[in-house]
């Protein structure tokens, strides 16, 4: 038993010696889709590789958050992945079993020759100087350290590189708050063709008017949003009776604070609260869902953003509204902005920014107007990078991709370290773009393969060659945009 | 016999048939996807891909 010593600002831990539980090459903090990706391509390359993962299954959102709509590019092992998933009848259209995915998720990771952990979650960092060279963990088996050489921090909210002393911000640059964080729910029971086939599909594809309805016949009581955000629709098999199963992303929490479990609990709370109103709504409202029923929760809160690291490069809105192309490219994205109002309902597909003392709203395109929130002066006012509106604005996003950075994965100052997925260096609506589930998978794969070159020469990460990284992402069967563009020193 | 693609319902205008679309023959608009039956090659990619299934697939028969 320790003594712990009550002191005036809190309670005095006292010393003690953590076990080390083990020893790796290779340690990926949080197994979302960014860390399986990250653990596969490590492992694969020979490094002794272990994943920790503080749920009972891998792929995060994407599983647990019953996110199963895996967007983006499909290149490397994100390809491979849904290959996998299509062999279990797991895939169709864009939309993915859930279930199905983390028993994919558990083979391919396993099959690569890399270790987990789940149900532990990473708790500090242990650093050398300034070179982080384990992490501390807590679990069902108390406190204990693990030791690495090198550490990606796949944990969707920087936790491994927040501990070990790295810069990052949070949220909007105007108020610091997030984007609204969503509890997903999964109905079955659904009739999708009927749903297909009605009026309200053809004519009110976002719920618009039907929210409107259920708002004055008093069936919901506030709007919990103002649409519709998506459904993935994951067709009857025989095994599901031929009916029909539709995930569904309508619930919001605003005002979020997803770094204070505090507030992370109001969410859940808040978020079944919501989810329990929203689906009594769509059973009563919508074509099709009339006989369907709540199968669950999601057990993962979707939180969609929350510390992005700085890194040796801050990908920006600018960046994704003008498709901008780098040299380091390790992976592609073609999404533009998709911000969930921070502080009020709605969407928007649109950031605001100052240019010659002049306020502006950039969008990437036309989906601009998809917004269900606009600035000030409407849809007129929103304009391209180069600021255009109206019949004059350009839809980027319909010629090309733009790129991500090796340098937005190496955080500036802390050596043996990089970061994938949602916690990449970007700015705001930089990440609300480059947020999508491939791209973060792709992300992670590009972090394993830099890990394993930089044990391979004895070098820092920030060190390896792009050049190096690149071939073998390509040989790998990675999507670096090569096919458009010629890449200086790899691909001309 | 023709398989084509038509964008027939809930198309949320989010762009990206016309970005997977090979040929060019999707254009979007302020009011949603437009496919040219004209150009369209029956390659299926946009189908797959529209995460609204706001796109329908269509035989058709020359008269
Ligand atoms: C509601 C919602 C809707 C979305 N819609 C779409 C969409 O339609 N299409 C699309 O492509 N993308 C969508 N996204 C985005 C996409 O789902 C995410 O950006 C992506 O899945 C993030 O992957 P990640 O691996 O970076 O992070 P996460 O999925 O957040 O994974 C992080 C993992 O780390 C674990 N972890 C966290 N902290 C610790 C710790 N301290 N110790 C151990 N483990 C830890 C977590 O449990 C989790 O498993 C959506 C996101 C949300 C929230
Ligand atoms: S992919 Fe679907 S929703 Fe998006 S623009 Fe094309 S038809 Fe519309
Ligand atoms: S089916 Fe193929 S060719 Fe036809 S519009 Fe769709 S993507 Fe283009």
């Amino acid at each position: 038993m320790l003594e712990y010593r009550r002191e005036e600002d809190g309670i005095v831990e006292p010393q003690r010696v953590l076990p080390v539980e083990s020893e790796y090459d290779v340690i990926v903090a949080g197994g979302g889709i960014a860390g399986v990706g990250a653990a596969i391509a490590a492992a694969r390359g020979g490094a002794r590789t272990l994943v920790i993962e503080q749920t009972s299954g891998l792929g995060g959102l994407a599983t647990m958050g019953l996110v199963n709509i895996p967007l983006d590019y499909r290149s490397g092992i994100g390809e491979e992945m849904i290959r996998e998933l299509e062999a279990v009848d797991g895939h169709w259209h864009r939309n993915s079993d859930p279930e199905k995915h983390k028993l994919v998720l558990d083979r391919m990771v396993r099959g690569a020759g890399c270790d987990i952990l789940f149900v532990t979650s990473v708790v500090d960092a242990v650093m050398r100087g300034n070179a982080i060279c384990g992490v501390v963990i807590e679990s069902k088996s108390g406190r204990q350290a693990i030791l690495g050489k090198r550490v990606i921090d796949c944990s969707g909210d920087a936790d491994a590189a927040y501990y070990a002393g790295c810069e990052y911000s949070v949220g909007r640059e105007s108020d610091g708050y997030v984007q609204g964080c969503s509890l997903e729910f999964r109905l079955g029971g659904v009739d999708w063709d009927a749903y297909q086939n009605s009026e309200c599909k053809a004519n009110d594809p976002r719920w618009e008017a039907l929210i409107e309805q259920g708002l004055q016949a008093g069936d919901l009581p506030y709007p919990i949003d103002n649409h519709l955000n998506w459904m993935t629709h994951v067709p009857g098999r025989p095994e599901h009776c031929g009916m029909d199963e539709v995930s569904i992303c309508f619930a919001h929490s605003r005002h979020c604070k997803p770094l204070e479990v505090r507030d992370l609990t109001r969410m859940y709370l808040e978020g079944r609260e919501q989810c329990d109103i929203l689906w009594k709504f769509i059973r009563t409202y919508v074509p099709g869902f009339g006989k369907s029923w709540l199968i669950d929760t999601a057990p993962l809160l979707g939180v969609r953003d929350s510390r992005r690291v700085l890194g040796e490069y801050t990908l920006t809105g600018f960046d994704v509204a003008r498709r901008a192309k780098f040299d380091d490219v390790i992976t592609i994205t073609w999404r533009g902005f998709d911000v969930h109002n921070p502080t009020g309902p709605g969407n928007q597909k649109w950031f605001e920014t100052v240019i010659d003392g002049e306020t502006r709203y950039i969008t990437a395109g036309l989906d601009g107007y998809g917004s269900s929130s606009f600035p000030p002066g409407g849809p007129d006012a929103l304009s391209d990078y180069l600021g255009r509106t109206g019949e004059e604005l350009q839809d980027e996003r319909q010629k090309t991709h733009y790129d991500v950075p090796y340098r937005c994965l190496v955080p500036q100052k802390v050596e043996n370290l990089l970061v994938a997925g949602r916690c990449l260096s970007a700015d705001f609506p930089g990440q609300s773009a480059t947020r999508l589930v491939m791209c973060c998978n792709a992300m992670g794969e590009a972090a394993g393969h830099a890990m394993v070159l930089s044990l391979k020469h004895d070098i820092a990460p920030r060190k390896v060659d792009r050049i190096e990284l690149q071939r073998r992402l390509i040989d790998a069967g990675c999507n670096l945009g090569q096919s458009e563009r010629a890449i200086p020193g790899v691909t001309d | 016999m023709k398989t084509v693609y038509a964008v027939t319902r809930g198309c949320t205008k989010c762009g990206w048939c016309a970005h997977e679309c090979q040929v060019g023959a999707i254009t979007v608009d302020r009011d949603g996807a437009h496919i040219d039956p004209n150009k369209c090659t029956g390659c299926g990619c946009c189908y797959d891909n529209c995460a609204s299934e706001a796109i329908e697939k269509r035989i058709i028969t020359p008269a």
